[in-house]
């Protein structure tokens, strides 16, 4: 007999061990090249700092730091052209040395106008009259672990912007000074927008910063809001433009007088009502039109109900829908037209836009159901058929014994001379 | 001498026309074994005078009304390939245009899976009927085997057929199917040869398509061959103590008979259908597991002794069973026909039978 592991085996197996060796051992040494010495005392800063942009474009610890990188000794590598960023006014400028200079950023195609707009903002204001609370670049955008926007780990990302903005307007204590109220994190979190954006993930729903603006952050004046909103919702602005509300010379009425601004919760039309009744009186003229406005709504809403159930009745049967489907998305969008029609209050356009709507929806909940009933009817089928079947069998039957009647006829027949 | 007849001669000096109507006859539409040494018209009218085959009695039927199921299920099924396509992206789709906007597609579609249910509920009900006439005993063990292997290639093209809509009944109950049908041992290979995994993946859809479509079918138009041949040469199984039935000659009796039968059949499958469709309402998530249906019926006694005893055991005890059934003929070797007289074997068969039925019943409680 043989022995268990013969030399081939043994072979072969020293063979394997080897290759995964030499296979194992660059992979293990690969990407060790260090930064500098600053890294044996700060390696939490130089781990964040490991994948930053400024990083992968080879900006070192000195670029913004100064100092010596070749020494371990403290002191020596702390000394010279070292700069220590005790005041937040010497960051903004360290970062406008690079991010407002043209020649600079032609590489990376990264606006210049930053650093202006910031002093135009109520924090770049607020820093140059010496506030050292007021927020400097590093505050939004971390020190060390700079990401480009795009990027989701980026501190100023879409979704990460609501946070870094809180971190601060959610603080009661420091923003007790400049009587800011420290709900409006939270208010936005609430709403559509916050909604979309946090928990929907929409990528279009706005930040922060799409309304007040990134670098240049300030609070929209009244005139702007209307402009400001209308950035998105362009569909809404020229109607709104058109109404009493935005021509009025007395007083303006803008989108956040009655959405809210921060708060902005869905347009439903069971606030409609209540909304208007915060200005105008009961009994006006212009509450017995909201009153006929609200009906409308509710109406196509019933309607739209209604038409939606018998869709998903005859999707259950199976019926073809996608007419149907298609038919209901468009009334859905000549109703959200209605809608915003309606902001410029001219009620014959408004009126003109609902008849459209309903137009549509009443043509499906009258067809469908027809559809429906002409599919119920093959029910009725089953009794023609089983009519037929039966009629067949009693003729088969009588064709049977007919048969049967002519052979024994014929046996009859033959009976007699067999014999 | 018609014109149809003189091309009926032109033929036969050219073809053995009696050979192939004799083979094509083979899978089950005459029983009347063809003299092929005659001319076809010569040796139809003599297979047409000869006296009715037993089958026209009640007890018989079952036969042949599998066999037109089987025709129902192939008509039907070749109309659905016409429209349907087997890949995920578009099985789902394919089959909603079958069912809401070809021409007869829903009807077409409900006499398929109504056909297949009631060809293996029937085909069940004449195992039984074999056994209860001792029908397996000496020479009739091919016609028995036959008709065990039918049980299992119609049970497999139910399973394969349940996923083709791509629907969310049949994608989940499939994942479920997969899941019981893993207890049975060795399932395991067969199961990695022709999906390349136990789990369904992208080529499910097409393998279990190829296997509904193709290979299913060929096998059970096999083992239609095979029976059919066998009682050609062994002769129809009578009752024990009861004469062959005197309804006179095959034809025009037997055809009107066969007519009627299957007229009532299609009756019934449409009617069912039409009372109690197939749905196919969503698409299959792979992500949402709708979890509101049961398993394939067939499929519960497995389910239910699954869950009462360890998995393994009840694999290997309704392999064994199963195997036990296929050989039977081996098993029970006497050449006592009338199997109430033989008091064991009844008690034993019937024992059999209220076990999986009430397993069945278990399986359907907890859930399955």
């Amino acid at each position: 007999m043989k022995h268990a592991l013969s030399r081939k085996h043994i072979f072969l197996i020293g063979f394997i061990f080897l290759a995964f060796f030499f296979w194992f051992i660059p992979h293990s040494v690969r990407g060790q090249a260090s930064l500098s010495k600053c890294e044996l005392c700060h390696s939490d800063m130089s781990v964040r700092y490991e994948k930053s942009a400024h990083r992968s474009v080879g900006i070192s610890c000195v670029t913004c730091h100064g100092g010596n990188p070749a020494t371990e000794d403290e002191k020596e590598a702390h000394k010279g052209s070292f700069r220590s960023f005790q005041k937040k006014k010497t960051i903004m400028e360290l970062c406008a040395s690079c991010h407002a200079d043209a020649e600079k950023m032609k590489p990376y195609r990264i606006p210049i106008d930053q650093y202006a707009l910031y002093l135009t903002s109520r924090h770049g204001k607020a820093l140059l009259q010496g506030d050292e609370s007021a927020a400097v670049c590093t505050d939004c955008h971390m020190s060390h672990a700079i990401y480009p926007v795009s990027d989701p780990r980026s501190s100023v990302s879409d979704k990460n912007v609501v946070k870094v903005c809180s971190s601060c307007h959610g603080d009661k204590n420091l923003m007790a000074k400049y009587k800011i109220s420290t709900d409006i994190p939270e208010e936005f979190r609430q709403s559509v927008h916050g909604i979309a954006l946090l928990q929907k993930d929409e990528k279009t729903a706005p930040d922060c910063a799409d309304c007040h603006g990134a670098h240049g952050a300030t609070p929209p004046g009244v005139g702007d809001v209307a402009t400001i909103c209308g950035r998105c919702h362009e569909d809404v602005l020229p109607y709104y433009r058109q109404s009493v509300h935005a021509q009025s010379k007395e007083e303006i009425v803008t989108c956040t007088e009655c959405h809210g601004s921060h708060r902005i919760e869905k347009a439903a039309p069971e606030q409609l009502v209540a909304t208007c009744k915060t200005c105008h009186e009961e009994g006006t003229k212009a509450m017995n039109l909201i009153d006929r406005v609200e009906r409308t709504f509710r109406l196509l809403e019933e309607k739209t109900k209604e038409a939606k159930t018998l869709i998903a009745e005859a999707r259950d049967i199976p019926l073809d829908v996608t007419d149907y489907e298609s038919r209901i998305r468009d009334a859905w969008t000549e109703m959200i037209k209605a809608r915003t029609v309606f902001h410029s209050l001219d009620m014959s356009m408004y009126n003109w836009q609902v008849q459209r709507t309903e137009s549509i929806l009443e043509g499906l909940i009258e067809e469908i159901p027809h559809k429906i009933g002409l599919f119920r009817e093959k029910v009725y089928f089953l009794g023609i058929l089983w009519f037929y079947i039966l009629v067949s069998l009693a003729v088969s039957r009588q064709v049977r014994r007919e048969i049967r009647r002519r052979s024994r006829a014929r046996m009859n027949q033959h009976e007699p001379k067999s014999d | 001498m018609s014109r149809f007849d003189k091309f009926l001669d032109w033929l036969e000096e050219r073809l053995q026309l009696t050979e192939i109507f004799s083979f094509i006859t083979s899978f089950g539409l005459l029983y009347t074994p063809l003299d092929t040494s005659k001319r076809l018209r010569a040796s139809l009218r003599e297979a047409f005078q000869k006296e009715q085959p037993a089958y026209t009695r009640w007890p018989y039927v079952l036969g042949i009304v599998t066999f037109m199921l089987f025709i129902f299920l192939v008509i039907s099924g070749i109309l659905l390939t016409f429209y349907y396509q087997p890949s995920p992206q578009t099985a789902y789709e394919s089959t909603r245009f079958i069912l809401q906007n070809a021409h007869l597609g829903w009807t077409v579609h409900q006499v398929h899976v109504w056909s297949a249910h009631l060809f293996f509920i029937l085909l069940l009900i004449r195992l039984l009927r074999f056994f209860y006439h001792g029908v397996y005993k000496y020479k009739g063990e091919l016609v028995w085997i036959c008709g065990v292997l039918l049980i299992l290639a119609s049970g497999s093209a139910i399973i394969t057929g349940n996923i083709l809509p791509w629907d969310q009944y049949g994608y989940w109950s499939t994942i479920r199917v997969l899941e019981v049908l893993k207890i049975f041992p060795g399932i395991n290979v067969l199961f990695t040869f022709f999906l390349g995994s136990l789990d369904i993946n992208k080529t499910t859809l097409p393998r279990f398509y190829i296997l509904h479509i193709f290979f299913i079918p060929g096998l059970i138009l096999f083992l239609f061959y095979i029976h059919f041949q066998s009682v050609r040469k062994i002769g129809l199984s009578r009752i024990p103590g009861r004469r062959a039935n005197p309804g006179g000659s095959v034809y025009p009796n037997h055809f009107i008979e066969l007519f009627e039968v299957f007229l009532v059949l299609l009756g019934i499958v449409v009617t069912l259908g039409i009372l109690f469709p197939a749905k196919n309402v969503v698409k299959a998530d792979p992500f949402q597991n709708p979890g509101t249906f049961h398993l394939l019926w067939f499929l519960l006694p497995l389910y239910g002794l699954g869950h009462t005893v360890p998995p393994l055991i009840a694999g290997l005890i309704f392999f064994i069973l199963t195997l036990a059934v296929l050989f039977l003929p081996f098993l029970d070797r006497s050449p006592e026909t009338a199997i109430w007289k033989k008091k064991g074997i009844l008690i034993l068969f019937l024992g059999l039978i209220v076990f999986i039925v009430y397993m069945g019943y278990r399986g359907y409680q907890l859930g399955g």
